[in-house]
């Protein structure tokens, strides 16, 4: 196994009695990279991340994290969690629940506070900060916790299924995030099954297909780079297309096409500040719904 | 301190909105209807209320420790298998498990937290029942009542404890609010006791076995002065204290044991 890989999997195979969770894992993650873990439902990514998390114990092999195996015992000190299903207390406000959380992972609320105004900012939250989680919806919920999976500044994040119930404009928010953190140092694991989603979101990629890993790849590995299109909810003014032509964003109709992905924002900016309201942000084209779907294919 | 937040998130977790107004109106129900059973609305005026103010106030409180073991205890127990289904089951449960949380840690906070949220409960009838015997003019709170309603609260957090453990170990459930028929049992015996089945073997054998306060066998039970409310005084004999405390232990490390090996379904 490589030195620098945050988790390692050495033989590691998972069964729910006669039903396989996960089979024969024997591969690292690497430190410091955004990892995706891909699959369909049910294919074992759930599984993996629960053993990385050592709330399951794998039936044969071991989990190395952080240079440490996992057991049942092992505390999560320096790791971020967020599951596939969230539910917080109702009558928490949404403040309330960040201040229990710092107290109950040894945080002075202060510590925290600073993240925890930005994470507000980025993520839309101020609206909601004093409303119970009650009264918050869906995405909101989802928003929290995430931010709770950062607020004590972990060197290792794990996330199932993140984006679940966040909008487009949120969820591209939260991948830009994702980034910004991968460049100070933390290493992300996140699982999808949404492919056209995660593309290009990730440094490194696991493919999981029926409880076993395809293959491990990096993002290079993948093939060529496609842009992404934004699908407004109204035509888009002629006097706009100037401006979105000298970012490479053609527009028809209510979707632009932008070919370059580093200039997703200024074009997104230009939109928004027009009174646009974006309706979704999808990739155009697929590299890695192919190589996953050849990768099925080659195994079949 | 971080035990104290998690106890805090504890008492979060179990108030729901409908669990806060659900325990407010089950305490004042098992008020109201002792003091329906109670001859207190039917006492025709202030001759006849004086005269029988004892026997009225007695009745009274009678009904509530019977009406509270009945409903509240029966309550808690639910409330409780159900926080442990969210505790042992929930994927929440494993956001606390993270950022240095430690399992035993987080175990204790959450049983403690159970434990003052049993604690307000029976408080908060507590107060109720006194607020009822003041502003009735049935008398006033002495010390035997704070006595019954502290065993009762025991009685609570031990059979809390017992669905706990059951929900850990089975992880379903229905199986932990099946320790409200042992209350239920044991109220039931209990209740039905007189002079003549004191002591008989059946008697014995539930305030041996089930370790929850048991009845001594006072003699006053002989005298013609017994009453409902005698059978909840000096009801702790040296036997059911050690057989509940010693359950009410072995309950608690079960639950722990559980909650540490603990895996994902």
């Amino acid at each position: 196994m490589c030195a620098t890989n945050i988790v390692s999997f050495e033989g590691a195979s998972k069964w729910y009695g006669k039903k396989p969770g996960v089979l024969d894992c024997n591969v690292g993650i690497p430190q410091g990279k955004i990892t995706a873990l891909i699959g369909k439902n049910g294919a074992g990514k759930t599984t993996a991340i629960k053993m990385i998390m050592g709330f399951l114990r794998p039936t044969s092999g071991q989990i190395i994290v952080a240079g440490k195996p996992r057991n049942l015992l092992t505390v999560n000190s320096s790791i971020g969690y967020l599951p596939e299903s969230l539910r917080f207390p109702e009558l928490y406000s949404v403040s309330q629940l960040f201040e229990s959380l710092a107290g109950i992972r040894g945080l002075r609320y202060r510590e925290v506070e600073n993240f925890l105004e930005k994470a507000k900012d980025l993520f839309e939250l101020q609206a909601h900060w004093k409303k119970t989680l009650r009264s918050c919806s869906k995405g909101t919920r989802q928003k929290v916790g995430i931010i709770q999976a950062f607020m004590h500044n972990p060197q290792l994040v794990v996330m199932d299924e993140p984006t679940t119930g966040l909008d487009p404009a949120v969820r591209y928010s939260f991948f830009q995030f994702l980034r910004q953190k991968q460049s100070q140092g933390v290493s992300i694991i996140i699982s999808s099954h949404n492919l056209k989603e995660i593309e290009n979101q990730a440094d490194y990629y696991l493919f999981f297909h029926q409880n076993r890993i395809l293959k491990a790849a990096h993002a290079d590995e993948l093939g060529g780079n496609y842009g992404v299109y934004i699908l407004a909810d109204q035509e888009i003014p002629s006097s706009l297309l100037p401006e979105l032509a000298k970012l490479s964003a053609t527009a028809d109709d209510n979707r632009i096409v932008v070919t370059k992905r580093n200039l997703i924002n200024d074009v997104l900016s230009i939109l928004i500040q027009s009174g646009i309201e974006i309706k979704n942000i999808l990739p155009e084209g697929s590299n890695l719904e192919d190589y996953f779907l050849n990768l099925v294919d080659e195994r079949s | 301190m971080k035990i104290v937040w998690v106890a805090y998130d504890t008492l979060h977790k179990i108030l729901s909105l409908k669990v806060l107004i659900l325990s407010l109106v089950i305490v004042l129900a098992i008020v109201s209807v002792s003091l329906a059973m109670s001859d207190y609305l039917t006492s025709a005026g202030p001759a006849w209320f004086d005269l029988f103010r004892k026997h009225i106030s007695q009745d009274f409180l009678g009904s509530l420790y019977f009406f509270a073991q009945m409903l509240l205890t029966s309550f808690v127990v639910i409330i409780c298998a159900l926080v442990a289904q969210d505790v042992y089951c929930g994927e929440a449960e494993q956001i606390y498990l993270t950022g240095g949380l430690s399992k035993p840690t987080a175990f204790i906070g959450r049983i403690l937290g159970l434990a003052i949220y049993i604690l307000l409960l029976w408080w908060a009838l507590f107060l109720a029942a006194g607020a009822t015997l003041i502003f009735t003019g049935l008398g006033n709170v002495d010390l035997s009542m704070v006595e019954i309603f502290t065993k009762l609260f025991l009685n609570s957090v031990v059979i809390s404890l017992l669905a706990w453990s059951l929900v850990g170990l089975t992880k379903v459930v229905f199986i932990g609010i099946t320790p409200i028929l042992v209350c239920q049992y044991w109220l039931t015996v209990n209740s039905n006791i007189t002079a003549e089945t004191a002591g008989n073997a059946l008697h014995n054998a539930v305030n041996f076995i089930l370790p929850l306060n048991t009845f001594s066998q006072f003699p006053s039970m002989e005298s013609e002065s017994f009453n409902m409310l005698m059978k909840y005084q000096d009801m702790s004999p040296w036997h059911g204290a050690v057989a509940m405390a010693v359950f009410a232990v072995f309950c608690l490390l079960a639950a722990m044991a559980l909650y540490i090996t603990n895996q994902d379904q």
